[in-house]
C-alpha cells in the first residue's frame, strides 16, 4: 500500500466492521487512500512512527482517523488521549466509531477533544450512510489545517 | 420530688402529733379515773372508820346498866345516871339530840343537851333501819329545811331481848375551811359529795345539792356528765362501809386533760424539729438522687441525636443510682457497638451493591457493543449479498435475504430499547419545571416529520407545566404519542387527543386515540417488558416502550393507567404529583 498520501486511517479490530466501513467508503469513492490498522497499539506505532512503522515518514499524517473504542491491547480512548496530547498530531480530526452508546465513553471522548462521535447503526444502509457522510465531511468539506 | 417528700413529712408529723396527743389523752383519762377510784375508796374508808368510832361509842352507851334499867323499870334510881350517860354523847355541836325509846318507839327519856328537836318522826326512821338486839346502825340522810340529819340507832337489850332504842341525831355539817382542806388533800378541783345509797339525798358535806346522773343499780360505775355550768365532769361513787351512804368523788375533765394538753406545745415543737430535719434530709437526698437522675436524663436525651460517640455518665457509688448509671453506660456501649456493626454492614452492602452495579454496567456495555457488532455484520453481509449477487438470485432468494436484514435490524432495536430500559434504573431524576405544552408540540412535530404524515388530526388542549425530569418526560410523551400514531395508522380518520385534568394533588395528562385499541382483559400486560397485545405483522414494536413509560412515571411517584376497547381506541393517563 502506498502510504505516501494517507487520507483515512481506520483503526478497527473487527474485520467485518472494517469490511463494511471500507465498502461504504468505496461506494462513495473515498477509500482510495485508506489504511486499516487492527488495534490501538498498531495505531500509536503508526502515528508516532515506532515499531514496525519506524521507517515511516512521520510527517505524512492522515486527514482523518476513524477510531473504534473497544479494541485489544490499547483501546480507542487511550489512542485518542495520546494523540491529543501530542503537538504534531493533535490537529488530526478523530472520529470515534463505536457500537457503544455508553455515556461515559461519549463524555470522555469529548473531554479528550474528539471531533465526532458516531454510534454505528445495526442496519447496513444507515451504517453506510453514516460512514460516507463522515468521509465526505472530513475529507472534502472540512478545511484541514495544512 | 422534694416537694412531695416535704408533703409526706408534713402528713407524717400531723398524724404523729394527733396520735401522740390522743394516746396521751387516753393515758391521762385512765390515770384520772384511777385517781378518782383511789380517792373514792380512801375517803369512803376514812368515813367508814369515823362511823365505826361513832357506832362503837353509841353502842357502849346503850350497853350501860342505867340505860337498860331505866327503860325496863322507869325507876328514878337509874334516871340521873342514864341522863348523864346520854349527855356524854354530845361531843360536839353536830350531836344535836340523844333520846331513849321503848319498844313501842315512844320517847321515854331525852338528854337535856338536845338543843334541836329533829322534825323527823323516829318511828319512820326505826322502821326503815331495823336494829337487832345488841347492835347499832347508822341511818340515811334526811333533809329538813336545808339541813341534813342522820340517826345513829343502838339497840338496848335485856338478856338478849330488845328492850328499847338509844337514838342520837347528828347534823351533817362541815365548815368551809374543812371542805377546802379536804379538797386540797384530794387535789385541786376535786369535790366530795355524799349521798344515800338509794340516791335519795345528795350533799356536798355542807348543804343539799342536786343529784348526779348515776344509773339506778349501777352506782359503782364511772360517769361523765356536764355540770350546771356545762363543764364536763367525771364522777365515781363508793359505798361507805357500815353506813347506807355513798362517797362520791368528782373531778373536772379538763383537770385530767390538763397534763395531756401541757404536752401539746412539746409535741408541736418536736414535730417542727422533725420537719426541719426531714427537709434537711430531703435536700441532701435530692442532691444525691435528683442530680444523678438529671444527668441520666440528659445523657438519654442525647442518645438518639447525631452524636454517635459512646455516651457515658459518671455517677460513683454502689447504690441503686450507681448501678443504674453503670447499666446505662453498658447499654450505650452496646448501642455504640451495634451501631458500628450496623455501619460496617451498611458499608459492606453498599460495596456489594456498587460491585453489582459495576457488573451490570459492564454487562450492558458488553450487550451494547458485542451483540450489536455481529448483528451489524449479519445485516451488512446480507445487504452486500443482495447488492452483489441479487441479480443471480431468484425472488425467493431475495425474500430470504430481506427477512435476514429486517430481523437483524429488529434485534438491533430490541437491544437498544432494552439497554435504555436498563439504564433508566440507575438514572437520577433531575426535577425541573417542564413546559408540557411546548414539549408535546416539539415531540409531535418530530414524530410527524419522520415520515407518516397522512393527515393525523392531533388535538392538543391546555397542558399545565409539570415538576419532572425533562428528558424522561420527553421519552414518555414520545412513546405514548408514537404509539398513538402507530396504532391509528390503519384508520381512515386518525384522531389523537392530548390533554390534562387538574386534581388537588395531581395533574392527569392523557393521550387518547381512536386506533386499534386493546381488550381491557389484558390491560395488566400492557406495561410489562416484552409484553405485546399485537403481532409483529399488525404493528411492529419491541414491547419495551410502555414498560419504559411505566418505569419513568413510577420514578416520579406517579400513576399510569390505560383504558381501551378493541378496534375503538386507547387512552393512556399518567398522574404526576404537583409537589414532590
Amino acid at each position: 500500500m502506498n502510504d505516501d498520501k494517507v487520507e483515512i486511517l481506520l483503526v478497527e479490530d473487527n474485520p467485518h466492521d472494517a469490511e463494511l466501513t471500507i465498502r461504504a467508503l468505496k461506494k462513495a469513492n473515498l477509500a482510495n487512500r485508506l489504511i486499516h490498522l487492527h488495534d490501538g497499539a498498531e495505531a500509536l506505532d503508526f502515528l508516532f512512527a515506532k515499531g514496525v512503522f519506524a521507517d515511516r515518514d512521520i510527517g505524512n499524517r492522515p486527514k482523518v482517523i476513524l477510531l473504534d473504542i473497544k479494541m485489544p491491547k490499547v483501546d480507542g480512548i487511550e489512542v485518542l488521549r495520546q494523540l491529543k496530547l501530542d503537538e504534531a498530531n493533535r490537529t488530526i480530526p478523530v472520529v470515534i466509531m463505536t457500537s457503544s452508546k455508553e455515556e461515559q465513553d461519549i463524555i470522555t471522548s469529548y473531554d479528550l477533544g474528539v471531533n465526532s462521535y458516531v454510534v454505528k447503526p445495526v442496519d447496513f444502509d444507515g451504517f453506510a450512510k453514516a460512514v460516507s457522510e463522515l468521509g465526505f465531511y472530513w475529507l472534502i468539506t472540512n478545511q484541514a489545517m495544512d | 420530688m422534694p416537694l412531695l417528700i416535704c408533703g409526706l413529712l408534713l402528713f407524717t408529723i400531723s398524724v404523729y402529733g394527733f396520735l401522740s396527743y390522743y394516746s396521751l389523752r387516753t393515758a391521762a383519762l385512765g390515770i384520772g379515773q384511777a385517781r378518782i377510784s383511789l380517792l373514792a375508796s380512801q375517803i369512803s374508808g376514812m368515813l367508814g372508820q369515823q362511823a365505826q368510832n361513832v357506832l362503837k361509842t353509841t353502842r357502849a352507851t346503850a350497853a350501860q346498866k342505867s340505860i337498860g334499867g331505866y327503860i325496863l323499870t322507869r325507876d328514878n334510881q337509874y334516871r340521873s345516871d342514864a341522863l348523864a350517860q346520854m349527855d356524854k354523847l354530845h361531843r360536839d355541836s353536830t350531836w344535836v339530840s340523844v333520846e331513849l325509846l321503848d319498844t313501842n318507839k315512844q320517847t321515854v327519856l331525852r338528854s337535856d343537851k338536845s338543843t334541836v328537836r329533829v322534825p323527823i318522826p323516829l318511828g319512820k326512821v326505826l322502821s326503815s333501819t331495823p336494829v337487832a338486839p345488841d347492835s347499832v346502825r347508822i341511818g340515811k340522810f334526811y333533809n329538813s329545811n336545808g339541813l341534813l340529819y342522820y340517826a345513829i340507832i343502838a339497840a338496848v337489850s335485856d338478856k338478849g331481848k330488845l328492850a328499847g332504842y338509844l337514838v342520837s341525831w347528828q347534823l351533817l355539817h362541815s365548815t368551809p375551811q374543812a371542805v377546802a382542806q379536804l379538797s386540797q388533800l384530794m387535789g385541786s378541783g376535786t369535790q366530795l359529795y355524799l349521798s344515800n345509797s338509794d340516791a335519795s339525798v345528795w350533799t356536798d358535806m355542807n348543804k343539799p345539792v342536786a343529784g348526779l346522773p348515776f344509773r339506778a343499780g349501777h352506782l359503782d360505775e364511772f360517769i361523765e356528765y356536764k355540770d350546771k355550768n356545762g363543764e364536763a365532769m367525771f364522777a365515781k361513787a363508793q359505798q361507805v362501809s357500815r353506813t347506807p351512804w355513798l362517797a362520791v368523788i368528782i373531778l373536772p375533765k379538763k383537770n385530767i386533760l390538763e397534763s395531756a394538753q401541757s404536752f401539746v406545745p412539746w409535741i408541736l415543737l418536736f414535730g417542727v424539729v422533725l420537719m426541719a430535719a426531714g427537709i434537711f434530709a430531703v435536700s441532701i437526698l435530692s442532691r444525691g438522687i435528683t442530680k444523678p437522675l438529671s444527668l441520666l436524663t440528659d445523657a438519654a436525651r442525647a442518645m438518639p441525636g447525631e452524636q454517635l460517640l459512646p455516651i457515658t455518665i459518671d455517677i460513683p457509688g454502689n447504690d441503686e443510682l450507681g448501678e443504674l448509671a453503670a447499666a446505662f453506660n453498658r447499654m450505650t456501649d452496646q448501642i455504640y457497638m451495634m451501631w458500628q456493626g450496623l455501619e460496617q454492614k451498611v458499608q459492606d452492602r453498599t460495596g456489594q451493591l456498587e460491585r453489582a452495579n459495576k457488573e451490570l454496567d459492564a454487562f450492558s456495555y458488553s450487550v451494547s457493543h458485542d451483540l450489536r457488532t455481529p448483528l451489524r455484520a449479519i445485516n451488512g453481509y446480507a445487504i452486500m449479498l443482495q447488492e452483489d449477487y441479487g441479480m443471480q438470485l431468484d425472488a425467493e432468494g431475495n425474500r430470504i435475504i430481506n427477512n435476514i436484514v429486517t430481523n437483524a435490524a429488529r434485534m438491533g432495536r430490541l437491544i437498544d430499547d432494552l439497554l435504555s430500559f436498563a439504564r433508566l434504573g440507575k438514572k437520577e431524576l433531575v426535577l425541573t419545571q417542564v413546559d408540557m405544552q411546548g414539549l408535546t408540540h416539539t415531540v409531535v412535530g418530530e414524530l410527524l416529520q419522520n415520515g407518516n404524515d397522512k393527515g393525523y388530526d392531533i388535538q392538543i388542549t391546555a397542558l399545565p407545566p409539570a415538576k419532572a425530569d425533562t428528558g424522561m418526560i420527553r421519552q414518555v410523551l414520545m412513546n405514548l404519542i408514537s404509539n398513538a400514531i402507530k396504532y391509528t395508522s390503519k384508520k381512515e380518520n386518525p384522531v389523537i387527543q392530548i390533554g390534562s385534568e387538574d386534581q388537588d394533588t395531581h395533574t392527569i395528562y392523557f393521550v387518547k386515540d381512536n386506533g386499534a385499541g386493546f381488550d381491557m382483559a389484558y390491560a395488566d400486560k400492557l406495561f410489562g417488558v416484552f409484553q405485546r397485545l399485537h403481532s409483529q405483522e399488525e404493528f411492529e414494536g419491541t414491547g419495551v416502550g410502555l414498560a419504559l413509560v411505566k418505569r419513568i412515571i413510577d420514578k416520579h411517584h406517579g400513576i399510569i393507567r390505560a383504558e381501551g376497547r378493541e378496534g375503538q381506541g386507547a387512552a393512556f393517563y399518567f398522574h404526576l404529583p404537583k409537589k414532590t
